[in-house]
């Protein structure tokens, strides 16, 4: 059965504009501690807004999301429940990211290997989104 | 395994359905029908069963057919109608599922299919369950365009599912020959009698097979008539969409000769679950109607639970053989998702409950759930309404709360609004063209109120713009249109005007915001911070950085009470730390959503969706102060010189000093016009209310009535109309 635990992250900073150095490109994928999120928007995580001073702009969103951790050998089963994106681990590979919904909360999903998915939420749905993914862990 | 029907006991086999346990148990009949009330019996061994429904404890509308019999089962015999009974502990659930290919049955053609395909393979079947069967028992009740699937396994899980090529192997329904009393228990169709053993007294009958066209036609495939097989077929291509088996036709033997038999049409049942004859189709060709689809609505053939499975391909032969046409002419009826009936509930899977949609929550909740606040629901949020103390009424507290608030010293948590972050060299143009005032004006370090409005001139929302830095702004929304305020930005920006170097980033749940408000507002949070807070230092509308109890904080001077107040922003994380210190350092009343609706209504100042309902332009709220006429350009500006919207009878907003409380919603006689907003106010020591009135304005000093009472209209602002509390206790 799978695991889920709240993660501690570091500062998270959104950035706008050109892609910075040893920032991803392809879509929906992750490079260090930069998330794609589009054409021209990444979060960084464990980063400051100063840390980016050629950015078009530079956000911080530190308190903007939550992290859960979920681990486990059925982690696609557990989040198929709610999500409608193809999660098998021939497509969405680890390293891989996406801005989706789980169930009914907006959420960043991100494949860290192929037992363990970050899942980053804004603070107010995470009760709820807790909720559901105790309860779909049960199934 | 012993299972009761009816209240009678029976021996049960496992493997074997309730239907084929009661055949074998010489239980032919059984049932009734629904409108008649003649004695059916088990009629086939699949989905299309018209005849053996049953209630089952909770699940209603069950086919005997389909249900496996089980050690304990009661079954009670039902007539088409069913009722839920609860409550229901089923666990409802939904999948998510991807696939190279969806393989629809798994007879032997759609084996035959899943057995050599490579890559990831889904095949599906209603009825069947076994190891080479991905989803055993689970019905295909949609296909869609786009090859997306819906699938309902075993009655408790919603599939959802994306193939890239989906591959149809449904097979064939046997159809019923039409002739006098054709309902009768015993008659069995052929295939189900022979899987049933063919026992004693049954009498099995055939006219042919009709193939399940159902998904191919509900994804947009063409049918053609097959005069063989006597049944439509699927006809043409469809993108990503093949047919195999005995669906296409292929296989099935040749229909005998279709002619209608003499004697009593009356009891000729083309539809055994409507009660449908054949003198039901000749009544509605007798009135002059030729479409099939119309048959169908006049006889309700095809609309049981059933949907026509047996019954519509023999309506079209009967109402093509009465109008002497070919019956591929006559068409047929639209095929329509579910394939078979689906509860509610598999559709609600587990949003239910608690899990019913989520319930957002600031940072500060916990504090406002061990101090006693009463919660409502603003938009997805649980926001505190009202803190009642001990045996206190809403109504009390809120007087009390305001009192504070006016009289001494109140908080609130605001950590609800939405705050976009908008940065770029041209984000002041963005602003200027977003909002109907100016942003060129407004110097870093000082707020600005602004009113958003659509292109029609009507108001969108409104909020607070904070200049942060010279090309930094920090722009709050209503908390209801958080999401739509930055949809709306976003959408000028990116399909209007994408020369403009602006990115928004929302920040809503960065910041916690706590609003300290009243005239003594100054002096409590003086103790908790060292940012000088005299007017003189820190001017009304004036933002200042710094630590607030020793959190770092952004404090603005902005006010939604007419009262000296300020709003001190900290990281979201330490938002409850803030409240607990500032609710500590002093006396100081919290105060809810209602509170705040009484203390902004004395001063008129709107609520975008409550004095606002998608008609009401700036001008209307008495507003035309924040329309810029300096302004070259903004969304909304044209319109205001639409003849509409300088109609000197629109309806304006105006206050109402009532001899008692109205509701919300009452009209306005003389109108027109109607009550907006209704309090007792504290300040006042009585009823007062916001209406939207035609011609409010010149009326100010009238008399109307409002659902009986009279009111006397007055202008919009009935506390403090000449400001002066704004900064602080008047000297």
């Amino acid at each position: 059965m799978a695991d889920l635990h709240e993660l501690e992250l570091e500062s998270q900073v959104i950035v706008r504009g050109e892609p910075q150095p040893g920032f991803p490109v392809e879509p929906n994928t992750t490079a260090g501690r930069a998330l794609w999120l589009g054409p021209d928007e990444w979060l960084v995580i464990g980063a400051l807004e100063e840390d980016f001073p050629a950015a078009a702009a530079a956000v911080d969103v530190s308190a903007n999301c939550v992290c859960f951790e979920l681990v486990g050998d059925d982690v696609e089963q557990v989040l198929a429940q709610g999500c409608s994106l193809d999660l098998h681990p021939s497509v969405f590979t680890p390293g891989r990211c996406a801005q989706t919904l789980l169930a009914k909360a907006q959420v960043i999903l991100h494949r860290r290997d192929a037992e363990t998915f970050r899942i980053l939420v804004r603070p107010s749905y995470a009760p709820y989104l807790q909720m559901w993914l105790e309860d779909a862990i049960r199934e | 395994m012993k299972f009761t029907f009816g209240g009678v006991e029976y021996e049960g086999q496992e493997g074997e359905t309730l239907a084929a346990a009661l055949v074998r148990n010489g239980v032919l009949g059984g049932f009734r029908s629904l409108y008649r009330g003649r004695p059916r019996g088990v009629y086939s061994a699949g989905e299309e069963e018209p005849n053996a429904l049953v209630q089952i404890g909770s699940q209603p509308l069950q086919r005997a057919t389909l249900v496996p019999v089980e050690d304990g089962l009661v079954a009670e015999p039902l007539a088409g109608k069913g009722r839920l009974v609860g409550p229901d502990s089923t666990r409802y659930d939904t999948m998510h599922a991807h696939c190279d290919v969806l393989i629809v049955g798994a007879g032997s053609a759609g084996r035959g299919v899943a057995a050599p395909a490579r890559g990831r393979v889904l095949l599906v079947d209603g009825m069947l369950e076994g190891v080479e069967i991905t989803l055993g028992r689970t019905w295909v009740v949609g296909l869609y365009p786009g090859n997306y699937a819906l699938a309902v396994e075993r009655g408790r899980r919603l599939w959802r599912i994306r193939a890239r090529h989906v591959v149809l192997a449904t097979g064939a329904i046997e159809r019923p020959p039409v002739f006098p009393d054709n309902d009768v228990p015993g008659v069995m169709l052929a295939g189900a009698a022979a899987r049933y053993g063919d026992p004693v007294g049954v009498t099995p009958v055939s006219a042919g097979w009709s193939p399940r066209v159902h998904l191919w036609s509900q994804a947009g495939g063409a049918l053609r008539w097959d005069d063989r097989i006597g049944a439509p077929v699927p006809d043409g291509q469809l993108s990503g969409v093949a047919c195999v088996g005995r669906l296409t036709g292929e296989g099935l033997p040749d229909a005998p000769p279709f002619t209608l038999p003499g004697g009593d049409e009356d009891a000729m049942f083309v539809d055994l679950e409507r009660d449908a004859t054949v003198a039901d189709i000749r009544r509605a060709i007798g009135a002059g109607l030729r479409s099939v689809e119309h048959v169908k609505r006049y006889t309700s053939i095809g609309t049981g639970s059933e949907q026509g499975k047996l019954a519509n391909v023999n309506a079209i032969r009967v109402a093509a053989e009465l109008l002497g046409v070919h019956p591929g002419e006559l068409g047929t009826t639209t095929f329509r998702p579910p394939y078979v009936p689906v509860s509610f509930a598999v559709f609600a899977g587990r949003n239910r409950g608690r899990l019913f949609d989520p319930v957002r929550v600031t940072p500060i909740h916990p504090w406002h759930v061990a101090h006693g606040a009463v919660f409502e629901n603003v938009g997805l949020w649980h926001r505190p309404r009202y803190y009642p103390r001990q045996g206190e009424s809403m109504d009390d507290a809120v007087l009390r709360e305001c009192a504070s608030a006016r009289g001494r010293v109140a908080m609130m948590d605001v950590t609800t609004l939405g705050k976009i972050d908008v940065q770029g060299p041209d984000a002041v143009e963005f602003l200027n063209r977003i909002y109907t005032n100016a942003y060129d004006t407004l110097a870093v370090g000082m707020c600005r109120y602004g009113l958003i409005c659509r292109a029609d001139g009507t108001v969108l929302d409104d909020g607070v713009v904070m200049r942060v830095a010279e090309e930094r702004f920090l722009c709050t929304t209503t908390t209801g249109n958080a999401g739509p305020v930055l949809a709306w930005m976003e959408e000028w920006l990116q399909t209007e005007w994408p020369d403009l170097r602006v990115w928004l980033t929302s920040v809503t749940e960065q910041w916690a915001t706590v609003a300290v408000v009243g005239p003594d507002s100054r002096a409590h949070l003086a103790a908790l911070t060292e940012i000088p807070l005299d007017a003189d230092s820190f001017p009304f509308m004036a933002v200042r950085q710094g630590e607030v109890a020793g959190i770092p904080a952004r404090v603005c001077r902005v006010s939604f009470s007419g009262e000296l107040a300020f709003e001190v922003n900290v990281d979201g994380r330490r938002g409850l730390d803030l409240w607990a210190r500032i609710y500590a350092a002093g006396e100081i009343t919290p105060y809810g959503t209602e509170t705040m609706h009484v203390l902004r209504a004395e001063k008129g100042y709107p609520i975008i969706g409550q004095e606002t309902d998608g008609t009401v332009t700036p001008q209307d709220l008495g507003m035309g102060w924040i329309v810029s006429t300096a302004k070259r350009d903004f969304v909304g500006l044209r319109s205001f010189s639409r003849s509409d919207n300088a109609r000197p009878d629109r309806k304006q907003l105006v206050g109402l000093l009532p001899e008692r409380r109205v509701d919300e919603g009452a009209q306005l006689v003389p109108g027109p016009g109607h009550v907006t907003s209704s309090y007792m106010s504290a300040a006042l020591g009585g009823p007062f209310a916001l209406a939207l009135l035609a011609r409010g304005r010149e009326r100010i000093g009238e008399t109307v009535q409002a659902d009986g009472v009279a009111a006397e209209v007055v202008g919009s602002v009935v506390y403090d109309k000449e400001g002066a509390r704004r900064d602080g206790r008047p000297a």
